[in-house]
């Protein structure tokens, strides 16, 4: 028991080590930083006059105004941000399968896939976490109460994303030659998450709530708030872990396929 | 005279070399493809959700009917999505140093990219064309456009395709002063969503915005060839056609000076 217990605090120590090596890199070139973090609440809020237009010609979308929307942009831009912030390795985990970079990971005495997703962070992710707050407690209209509950949420649906994203981008253990539609597959994600899902047929909604999750990454966090409804959170959080395994599971599965070793003398 | 042409081979030979070798490459990937195809339809099933929740009264209102509206979000996202996101390449190519062996070769590095990358927005058209036809058929139960107007709206759709790749070769060469060019492409690609018309058609905005919106670049790659979907004479297509033109001449030219000072700087203070 108690060196189950030894064990679960190593890794959490290796992978706060991982976390706080890759921090590094946003500091480390602090113009370029809040350069990203500007443009990118610039976009976030270019993006939001899609809504604006739309709210000015019509009333709503089966009920949901222009402050709804903004909540669903702001659990999104959250989701986005934080996978970004901490797992910024995964927007090129296709491209390092396929240039052999695994073999750098495989040398490790740990799995692999943490210091994968954890090998990278991106400036730009603080830029989408800021405009979150913005979206809920400025345009979505949320009280500040309901905060910590609109950040447990969408932590939940950076789970979802960056599993999401991990099992998109192993498709690159069978389809070498995936990486554009592993790109084009993250695009997509980001856009689909960014529209209304609860207005789409029986069909959509099936794949949305399953092989292509984005519901889980915009739409139930931000009904689960809307409405108040716990349960959407407790789905939230049960999304969260079943994703992850999935993940997990397809890259293991994807892992007996790689057989480079084209970079193992940079482990030297 | 001889010589001229023979001249004048030379220097396109290489070049459609490259376009038929990113058509090819494109061909090719078949994964990519059939995926490329299926996330086009999911996204078009989503904009027919959109546009199916829309308050029909208020939509009568604006002098559009839903599938009107679907056949220029066909044309739109077709556009949008064949261009793809290629200006990844030359970011790529510029952090990890690889632009140096580009730049050796006897055509422009830019040149080679741009027809590399015409190559595989051409077939990645053709194919999403197909698809987005089909998607138009079984939805509103009839063809995305008047067959009078094929050719042209072709023409413009190549166009729309090409202002985007002049645009986004610029965005690459921004990591030869930035380090990247993610930031960049970010505002580039809203502004494009917001001010060319991709989810909802510049017809529907507030007036003043849509008389500057309609003049811009963006309305040129997206609103203007969706437009012509929707028209149902020869004359309404003269106007967007020339703009169309027009500001692939402006872009060409930027591009050109965007690409001769990235190419002065990596010479002068290396990669």
């Amino acid at each position: 028991m108690r060196n189950d217990t030894r064990k679960i605090g190593a890794w959490f120590a290796y992978l706060g080590a991982l976390v706080r090596l890759n921090s590094r890199t946003i500091v480390a070139r602090p113009a370029l930083t809040l350069l990203s973090v500007g443009m990118m609440i610039g976009n976030n809020f270019i993006l939001f006059a899609i809504w604006v237009i739309y709210f000015n010609k019509f009333s709503s979308i089966q009920d949901w105004t222009l402050p709804d929307m903004s909540m669903v942009l702001g659990v999104m831009a959250w989701a986005v941000g934080l996978t970004f912030v901490l797992f910024g390795g995964v927007r090129d985990l296709a491209r390092t399968i396929v240039n052999g970079g695994l073999d750098v990971h495989l040398g490790r005495p740990r799995h692999p896939l943490p210091g994968l997703l954890i090998s990278r962070s991106i400036p730009s992710g603080i830029g989408d976490m800021l405009s979150a707050l913005l979206f809920w407690l400025w345009l979505g209209e949320r009280s500040w109460a309901e905060l910590p509950i609109l950040i447990v949420v969408s932590t939940a649906a950076a789970i979802v994303f960056t599993a999401t994203l991990t099992a998109t981008q192993c498709l690159v253990f069978w389809f070498p030659r995936a990486i554009s539609a592993c790109e084009d597959v993250f695009n997509m994600v980001v856009m689909v998450a960014f529209y209304p899902q609860h207005s789409y047929g029986f069909f959509v909604r099936l794949i949305l709530f399953t092989v292509f999750p984005t519901a889980f990454i915009s739409l139930v966090p931000a009904q689960s708030v809307r409405d108040g409804n716990h349960w959407l959170i407790v789905a939230m959080l049960g999304a969260a872990v079943f994703y992850s395994g999935v993940a997990v599971a397809i890259f293991n599965r994807g892992l007996r396929l790689y057989s480079s070793g084209n970079r193992i003398l940079e482990l030297r | 005279m001889m010589a001229t042409g023979t001249a004048q081979d030379l220097e396109w030979r290489p070049v459609a070399a490259f376009v038929r070798m990113g058509w090819r490459r494109s061909s090719s990937d078949r994964a990519s493809a059939i995926g490329l195809v299926l996330l086009y339809w999911l996204v078009l099933l989503i904009f027919w959700g959109l546009w199916q929740a829309t308050p029909l009264a208020e939509l009568i209102e604006t002098g559009m009917t839903r599938p009107a509206v679907f056949r220029y979000l066909v044309i739109t996202e077709c556009i949008a999505m064949a261009a793809g996101y290629p200006y990844r390449t030359i970011e790529h190519d510029i952090q990890s140093g690889e632009i140096a062996a580009g730049m050796l070769r006897p055509i422009p590095y830019s040149i080679a990219m741009l027809a590399d990358w015409l190559g595989q927005t051409c077939h990645r058209l053709l194919l999403l064309s197909i698809a987005g036809a089909a998607a138009a058929i079984w939805l509103t139960g009839s063809v995305p456009f008047a067959f009078s107007v094929l050719p042209l709206l072709v023409l413009s759709m190549l166009l729309g395709c090409a202002l985007v790749l002049l645009c986004q070769l610029q965005i690459g060469y921004a990591t030869t002063w930035m380090g990247t060019a993610a930031p960049v492409f970010w505002i580039w690609q809203k502004a494009l969503f917001v001010m060319g018309g991709l989810m909802i058609p510049l017809t529907l905005y507030p007036t003043g915005l849509r008389s500057v919106a309609e003049l811009l670049p963006f309305a040129g790659m997206l609103y203007w060839p969706g437009s012509i979907a929707l028209a149902q004479s020869w004359t309404e297509l003269v106007w967007p056609l020339g703009l169309q033109m027009f500001w692939l001449c402006v872009l060409g030219g930027l591009t050109w000076c965007v690409d001769d000072a990235a190419a002065r700087r990596i010479a002068l203070r290396g990669i």
